[in-house]
């Protein structure tokens, strides 16, 4: 039985060292949904050719050109279940960024960004990755580079809602 | 568990708070780091869904709508995949809507005990949200060159 940790780990490693050897992890028939827009174009890699467009920039090796020094760090592994019984893994990692130009069109100015996201793959017979679903929580990192944006706690006890007021 | 169990998990978003935290196991874990919640209390999970069965309009909490768009798993862990949107919301994420229906998509990761939720990761795509109110943000991957934000809304 594959060990879905060992794939998690060696996924976030290879993602930012290796394009050729992550976009083989996969299957040729994939199907990659890094988020959802309103249009698959680009938000879905049917293929390696475009799931290479999309995971080469996190193996960017120059901390120059503003595409960022990227690491992924695993921080857990949910054994999950796919379609028509085939394995199937959640992994809930870490990332950070170094040296980013911009981080989603927003300057980042260089400094180091770091945030969370969770990914879902389920494999093939043959062990390939040939379904992605993956999300980013990119609202801390608004937050940290400016953006109005704002999440108070409105689920804790005894929370002031007249707090999210605008102020005049 | 089933597609079945997901329509009956997010029409209890629109019913009741309380119906919501029948789902869940006594012993659980909710996260949805996005809002910055990582709840393991009913108490906590209730307020953090009272939103969801706002059913006025002209209040400005907005109207809450989900679909679920897949479902893959079994009966003890699951991926389901969502469409939401919000009507009437005055903001969303702190950035005012000026009358704006939004609407994103996520992923929720469900582990079962028993037939109830024991633990729950949900992510979902704030940035076509921001996006689509004003904010200078890029849908095009991380490292998308500077956004321009739209001149109106």
């Amino acid at each position: 039985m594959p060990d879905n940790t060992d794939h998690a780990q060696r996924w976030a490693s290879l993602i930012t060292s290796d394009t050729d050897a992550v976009v083989a992890m996969f299957a040729d028939d994939l199907l990659y949904d890094d988020r959802r827009d309103v249009d698959h174009v680009f938000d879905t890699a049917t293929d390696k050719a475009q799931l290479r467009e999309r995971l080469a920039p996190f193996a960017n090796t120059d901390a120059d050109n503003g595409l960022g020094i990227h690491r992924f760090e695993v921080l857990d592994v949910i054994d999950a279940a796919g379609l028509d019984e085939a394995r199937a893994v959640a992994i809930l990692w870490k990332w950070t960024g170094e040296h980013l130009e911009n981080f989603r069109g927003v300057p980042a100015g260089g400094r180091t960004l770091s945030t969370r996201g969770q990914t879902w793959h389920q494999f093939d017979a043959a062990g390939k990755v040939n379904r992605e679903s993956s999300y980013w929580n990119d609202v801390p990192v608004y937050q940290e580079l400016g953006l109005p944006v704002l999440t108070p706690a409105y689920w804790e006890a005894g929370f002031d809602f007249s707090s999210l007021a605008p102020s005049s | 568990m089933s597609y079945r169990f997901a329509v009956l998990w997010l029409k209890a978003f629109r019913d009741s708070p309380e119906k919501v935290c029948q789902l869940y196991a006594d012993d659980f874990l909710f996260e949805d780091l996005m809002l910055g919640q990582s709840i393991t209390d009913k108490a906590d999970l209730a307020r953090a869904f009272a939103p969801y069965a706002n059913a006025d309009p002209d209040n400005g909490i907005g109207v809450h709508e989900f679909r679920i768009d897949e479902v893959i798993g079994d009966e003890n862990r699951a991926l389901i995949r969502w469409t939401w949107r919000a009507t009437g919301a005055g903001a969303f994420l702190g950035i005012p809507t000026n009358g704006k229906v939004v609407g994103t998509t996520g992923h929720t990761m469900h582990i079962y005990e028993d037939g109830k939720i024991k633990r729950e990761s949900t992510y979902w795509d704030a940035t076509s949200v921001l996006r689509d109110l004003g904010q200078p943000v890029s849908t095009r991957g991380v490292t998308a060159p500077r956004a321009v934000a739209p001149a109106t809304v």
